[in-house]
């Protein structure tokens, strides 16, 4: 069954268009892979996905509701987390917070709720700390949680980026370049990281240039140029797809 | 001299800095300078005094009454003039908008009720008490403790609790807060009323300090208050209680060493010199530009 569908959707921002009629099916518990050149509009269809940007035509749904005009907050709350290309940690607020905040949010910490919060949400507070604590420790961040989050290195703050949006419980989990900037063997622990998302019943849309994490982690691949669907299928099939390699891979790939 | 100077300075500081703290988180998440805080002030000390002449409560309930009519007000104002041009226009038309609500919530107390000045009736008796060469006054040990208790409740708030983890996190990235779940526009009203509440507390004990409320009283405390905001650096907590209290030490410092009618032109002066040779603040910290 389709978890996320993107049904004919267009994305113009003045005269450009950013996305053109993008139609994309993810299924439960896959790993589907996002590639394509710079400004292929991969980031735009993360933006149109979590409800930064309403789409011009066209739909989302994600477990066959019409999200497209959520705000993203309650997108978010439905299930869907994502990391950011240029991250955007929290950084004066310590890593085992930054998990926290998305933690809070999907129980609900509202107006009088905090208000309250004093007398009865103690045992949430509780059962919150050693979530996030569990998460920490499944990026390999427990030891730094009380730190500063812009006191981590380049690769561990795109771990705790991945541990902060899993702390929204997601069904669905975006992850916009996550291997961007890594050195050989932090790549090789995010495909480890990713492997363990996914045996936790956790769908992943990731868009990558990593080839070799791509080919690797993905089952299903779609491919973007100038805002079109130039291709989409299993790894194998991708990397002899004509139009890719001459788009975007390359020859010698 | 010196030490009861300092005395008066801090009491007077610390209003500023109750009314700064309200310039300084409303800045720190949505980037607004939010002009019609003086006015909220102003309101705050009006609904004390209010409180207190017809319904003739303790003046420590009024207060109380006082900061929950103006959390309301806040938001109300943060509902009415502010949300519907988020994200849909430039900052500078929420700026104008504020300096709207400003006139326009001045103008509301002189048509209810009259430009003139009034007076909180003595209802607490102020004795005063010498420490060393110093004269207090209990109405400044007052003020100073109610203060303190309040900035100190603030910290609590933003550190322990979930709404203030929440501020955090929208005041450093509005959209990945939402990203991760923070319903924004929730915090941001919460933001409102909570500085809201802290002006006008300030309102009520500046009433009773000076013994004097008027419908323009907001003006030039606001100003003061936001100058305070930006001498410890704008966005910064702890910035717009140290500067609230430096600017009320300065100025009256400047008044009794040096000339009383010059009491504005030091605060604002000494503003100026701050941000010449230090442009971010006192804690605020330094921007640089990506080029």
């Amino acid at each position: 069954m389709e978890l996320l569908e993107i049904r004919n959707v267009s994305q113009e921002f003045g005269g450009l268009r950013a996305l053109d009629s993008v139609n994309l099916q993810v299924r439960q518990e896959e790993i589907f892979g996002l590639i394509g050149p710079n400004g292929a509009g991969k980031t735009t269809l993360f933006n149109l996905i979590t409800g930064i940007y309403k789409p011009t035509e066209g739909q989302v749904l994600f477990r066959g509701r019409n999200i497209e005009n959520l705000p993203p907050h309650q997108i978010s709350r439905l299930g869907i987390g994502r990391t950011f290309q240029n991250i955007r940690l929290f950084r004066k607020m310590s890593v085992l917070d930054n998990v926290k905040v998305g933690m809070h949010a999907v129980t609900r910490a509202g107006f009088w709720g905090t208000l309250r919060e004093w007398g009865y949400s103690r045992k949430e507070e509780k059962k919150i700390d050693e979530r996030a604590r569990e998460l920490l420790a499944m990026v390999g961040l427990y030891d730094k949680r009380m730190e500063y989050a812009e006191s981590l290195a380049y690769g561990e703050q795109r771990r705790l980026e991945v541990a902060r949006a899993l702390g929204l419980n997601p069904v669905l989990l975006l992850l916009d370049e996550p291997a961007a900037g890594m050195n050989t063997r932090e790549k090789e622990e995010l495909i480890e990281l990713v492997a363990g998302i996914r045996g936790m019943s956790i769908t992943v849309l990731l868009v990558e240039h990593d080839m070799n994490v791509v080919m690797n982690v993905c089952e299903r691949i779609a491919v973007l140029d100038y805002g079109r669907k130039i291709a989409e299928g299993d790894p194998y099939s991708i990397r002899n797809d004509e139009r890719v390699i001459q788009s975007y891979l390359g020859v010698g790939m | 001299m010196f030490w009861q100077q300092l005395i008066n300075g801090l009491t007077l500081g610390s209003t500023y800095a109750l009314i700064a703290l309200g310039y300084t988180m409303v800045y720190g998440i949505i980037q607004l300078i939010n002009f019609a805080h003086g006015e909220i002030y102003m309101f705050g000390a009006f609904a004390g005094l209010f409180l207190v002449t017809r319904f003739g409560v303790n003046v420590f309930v009024a207060m109380l009454g006082a900061m929950i009519f103006c959390m309301l007000l806040g938001m109300l104002v943060e509902r009415i003039a502010y949300r519907p041009l988020r994200g849909r226009s430039s900052r500078l038309s929420a700026l104008i908008s504020a300096i709207g609500v400003s006139i326009f919530l001045s103008t509301l107390m002189v048509l209810i009720r009259g430009p003139q000045t009034d007076r909180y009736p003595d209802t607490i008796e102020i004795s005063s008490f010498s420490l060393g060469p110093v004269q207090v006054s209990s109405l400044q040990v007052i003020i100073l403790l109610v203060a303190a208790l309040l900035m100190l409740g603030l910290q609590v708030f933003i550190h322990k609790t979930k709404m203030g983890k929440a501020m955090r996190a929208c005041s450093e990235d509005l959209d990945a807060s939402s990203l991760m779940g923070v319903n924004v526009n929730r915090v941001i009203s919460f933001t409102f009323a909570l500085g809201s509440a802290l002006a006008a507390a300030g309102g009520v004990m500046v009433g009773l300090y000076y013994n004097a409320v008027w419908p323009y009283m907001g003006l030039m405390a606001g100003l003061k208050a936001f100058a305070a905001a930006v001498l410890g650096g704008i966005g910064s907590i702890p910035g717009a209680m140290l500067g609230g209290l430096c600017s009320g030490v300065l100025e009256i410092f400047g008044v009794a060493y040096l000339a009383s009618s010059y009491r504005d032109a030091i605060a604002f002066g000494i503003l100026i010199v701050v941000l010449l040779v230090r442009p971010q603040g006192i804690l605020g910290k330094p921007i640089s530009k990506k080029v």
